[in-house]
């Protein structure tokens, strides 16, 4: 069978798209169930205040050290690490960023009988992620806040309420996280709001994670200093999650 | 190695050692008085592979009166009772512990002391009538263990099944955190229920026990077994007649090439130590009298004939290393794929020669002895310039994932026994399933055996038994200690520094 022109030069492309790819972890515990490969993309849309990847936010250019690879690439990097995890999550950065090039990946990593995660921040377009949200086992959903998201993200953008409740109602939700700080969000709205929508999905997790500035950057410090919440209003937040239905809520110091 | 005549007075002298542990090195010492060319016919050859090292007799001695190890059916006791000991069989689960703990201490072993206690969840569960008194019963029993059997080679087993008697033991390994009884879940991804699994593997964080087992792997080559002293598998109802060992360290540092190795010293090594282990068993069997005098013979607990024993080997590292260096590769066993190719080509060596000897008296494995892949013992200079095992040495070892498939690939060598052991941090107990998924991962890849424990707690693994690191200190300031085992783990980690092993976070 002969390929239309354009069928063509979209296949050659699938062969040679590259994803920037910051950091592989091997083996990784904490981004997701199991033990699974974490694959760190470069490039994020948003520049969080307490960011713990700051040297992931950057999109490729000059001064960024990432390194590309093809799909061929990973998949080779994924098999030798195959028998012992139970799948893989791309995170970032911002995975979604790349959902062409992920598509291509996550079908060639569930032949080989693994899962896939995508580690997000929750701000895609739905539009942009039709194929690839079928073929994603589940999404690890950051939510920043319900309100002055860019004091936090210092990004203009929506909120992704909408696109949770869609991921939600898919059954593509793992865990949903909120980094908790003080002043720059409403703690306790946010927490309400996540929990109105949580507690009807028992398995899904609630993490609810406190902002700390151990690996932060000078300037992150400065940021962040003074915001932590203390022992006593983790605990509160987490009784409120509780209190609201959500089976699931974990706090992490 | 023979013994010397100063050697008793030392011992008899000596500010850091217990009542208990004097005795049982004033007996060892006897044992190894005796002239070995003299009882059991060792030739001058053969007196020489141990004088040089080359091979280790693990201080066995010679006036060899019991196997090495001993692995009793104690279901016999549930069943039978013991006329012996004028014990009926158990109607309770009192009178099981009970009669448990009696049984032990008449079984006998190179320490002295019980290597197996059985398979402890399948000899309790029947007898579990209430879970929260049964607890403190079984909790009770395990104490008693630790504080009467002081030596860690001790070893009981849990599983593949799932059961309350398993449950309660795990729970109560993790409230008691002793090093003794040593620990192994048989483990079957198809049998054994996840929630049990995550479990075990909660408890082998918190408590570095239990270890895990492949069970099927063993059961196609051992049959029905238990894992015993440090990890090995040897036929339940049965046992090992002895244990020597090849120092593959010091063998390849007496020879210039690879095929130096491969075509002379080992094939003379192996014959000279098939000799002597043929000579050892035919004295127990022949003249100690022991399956005559014994009353786990005579009543069923064990039978003659389902007695082995095992061909081992230590410093696989430090030979491939050598033997790397002759040939100018600047690259050390564990990170090369040409070490691995040289380890292959030494293991296949060996277990040729293994399948090619008849041995006497080990009908149970086909007349043939069992590869071993030994780990612990810092009985004289050479143990430091022999990694225990096939192990990777610490310092060397490559991430997880890699050194998991590194050294997969040497599992099948040893159907009597071979283990790795990683550390993990804290993060792991957030994720139980992560371990499950590597145990599994690495069952799947030709493992026979893993264990896993968290890198800062007290409770450490050694080699395959478990020390107190408070307890090694002690000893290392000469105070008098309870377990003989911290003993040995002092001079372990002194040789091969195994108590800072990678840490996998």
């Amino acid at each position: 069978m002969y390929l239309t022109e354009g069928q063509e030069r979209k296949s050659m492309e699938i062969q040679e798209i590259t994803l920037p790819v910051n950091e592989i972890i091997p083996f990784s515990n904490v981004d997701g169930r199991g033990n699974r490969t974490s694959i760190f993309v470069q490039g994020c849309n948003l520049n969080c205040v307490y960011c713990h990847n700051p040297e992931t936010i950057k999109l490729p250019c000059e001064e960024t050290q990432e390194t590309n690879y093809t799909i061929k690439e990973l998949l080779s990097i994924i098999k030798k690490y195959g028998p012992y995890i139970r799948g893989i999550t791309v995170s970032g950065g911002e995975a979604t960023l790349y959902s062409t090039y992920l598509t291509q990946l996550f079908g060639e990593v569930k032949k080989l009988g693994l899962t896939c995660y995508i580690d997000t921040n929750g701000l895609f377009n739905l539009e942009k992620m039709e194929a690839l949200i079928p073929i994603t086992d589940k999404f690890l959903f950051d939510i920043k806040g319900i309100n002055n998201l860019e004091k936090v993200t210092r990004k203009k953008q929506v909120n992704s309420f909408d696109n949770l409740e869609y991921l939600l109602k898919l059954n593509k939700v793992e865990e949903v996280r909120t980094v908790c700080i003080n002043e720059y969000i409403d703690l306790e709205s946010t927490v309400k709001e996540v929990s109105m929508r949580l507690r009807k999905y028992d398995d899904v997790i609630y993490k609810l994670i406190r902002v700390h500035h151990r690996g932060l950057t000078l300037n992150q410090k400065e940021l962040v200093q003074g915001f932590v919440p203390s022992t006593k209003e983790m605990v509160h937040l987490e009784n409120l999650a509780k209190s609201i239905g959500v089976k699931n809520v974990m706090s992490i110091f | 190695m023979k013994a010397k005549q100063s050697e008793i007075l030392e011992t008899i002298k000596s500010k850091n050692l217990n009542y208990q542990q004097k005795h049982h090195i004033l007996a060892n010492i006897a044992e190894r008085i005796v002239d070995p060319m003299e009882v059991l016919h060792y030739t001058t050859e053969e007196m020489q592979t141990i004088e040089n090292s080359m091979i280790c007799d693990l201080n066995e001695g010679y006036g060899v009166y019991r196997p090495r190890y001993i692995v009793p059916d104690y279901a016999v006791f549930s069943e039978k009772g013991c006329k012996y000991l004028e014990l009926e069989p158990p109607t309770d689960i009192d009178e099981l512990l009970d009669g448990l703990l009696i049984l032990y201490s008449h079984v006998p072993s190179i320490t002295s002391f019980p290597v197996f206690v059985g398979q402890l969840d399948q000899l309790i569960e029947p007898f579990i009538t209430n879970e929260d008194e049964d607890y403190i019963k079984i909790k009770r029993f395990l104490n008693h263990i630790d504080k009467t059997v002081p030596d860690s080679f001790c070893h009981g087993n849990i599983g593949p099944k799932a059961t309350r008697a398993g449950a309660l033991i795990l729970k109560a390994v993790m409230a008691l955190k002793n090093p003794t009884p040593n620990l192994t879940i048989k483990y079957n991804q198809d049998i054994t229920e996840r929630e049990f699994a995550r479990l075990a593997v909660k408890a082998a964080l918190l408590a570095a026990k239990p270890s895990f087992s492949n069970d099927l792997g063993y059961i196609k080559d051992v049959g029905e077994h238990g894992i015993v002293s440090c990890y090995n598998a040897l036929p339940i109802g049965g046992g090992a007649y002895t244990l020597l060992r090849l120092r593959l360290g010091t063998i390849a540092k007496s020879c210039d090439s690879r095929e130096g190795l491969i075509k002379e010293a080992l094939p003379y090594l192996s014959k000279t130590m098939f000799s002597m282990m043929d000579k050892r068993i035919q004295f127990i069997v022949e003249e100690s009298n022991f399956f005559e005098s014994s009353f786990l013979e005579k009543e069923g607990f064990i039978n003659s004939e389902n007695f082995t024993a095992m061909f081992a080997i230590v410093g696989l590292a430090e030979a491939v290393n050598h033997i790397l260096e002759i040939e100018n590769k600047d690259e050390k066993f564990g990170q090369s794929d040409d070490g691995d190719k040289i380890a292959h080509e030494i293991l296949s060596t060996l277990e040729q020669a293994v399948n090619n000897h008849k041995a006497p008296y080990c009908e149970r494995t086909n007349n043939h002895y069992l590869l071993h892949a030994q780990v612990g013992a810092s009985l004289s200079q050479a143990d430091k310039e022999n990694t225990p095992a096939h192990r990777i040495p610490v310092g060397d070892e490559p991430i997880l994932p890699l050194h998991l498939t590194q050294s997969a690939q040497f599992h099948q060598y040893f159907p009597s026994g071979v283990g790795d052991l990683f550390a993990f941090d804290q993060t792991y107990l957030n994720n139980l399933d992560a371990v499950v998924d590597i145990i599994e991962g690495a069952f799947n890849q030709g493992y026979r055996y893993i264990t896993t424990y968290l890198q800062d707690s007290d409770l450490i693994r050694v080699t395959g038994y478990l020390v107190k690191r408070s307890e090694v200190e002690k000893a290392r300031a000469n105070e008098v200690v309870l377990r003989n085992t911290a003993m040995l783990g002092m001079g372990t980690d002194d040789n091969a520094n195994v108590f800072n092993r990678r840490t996998r976070t």
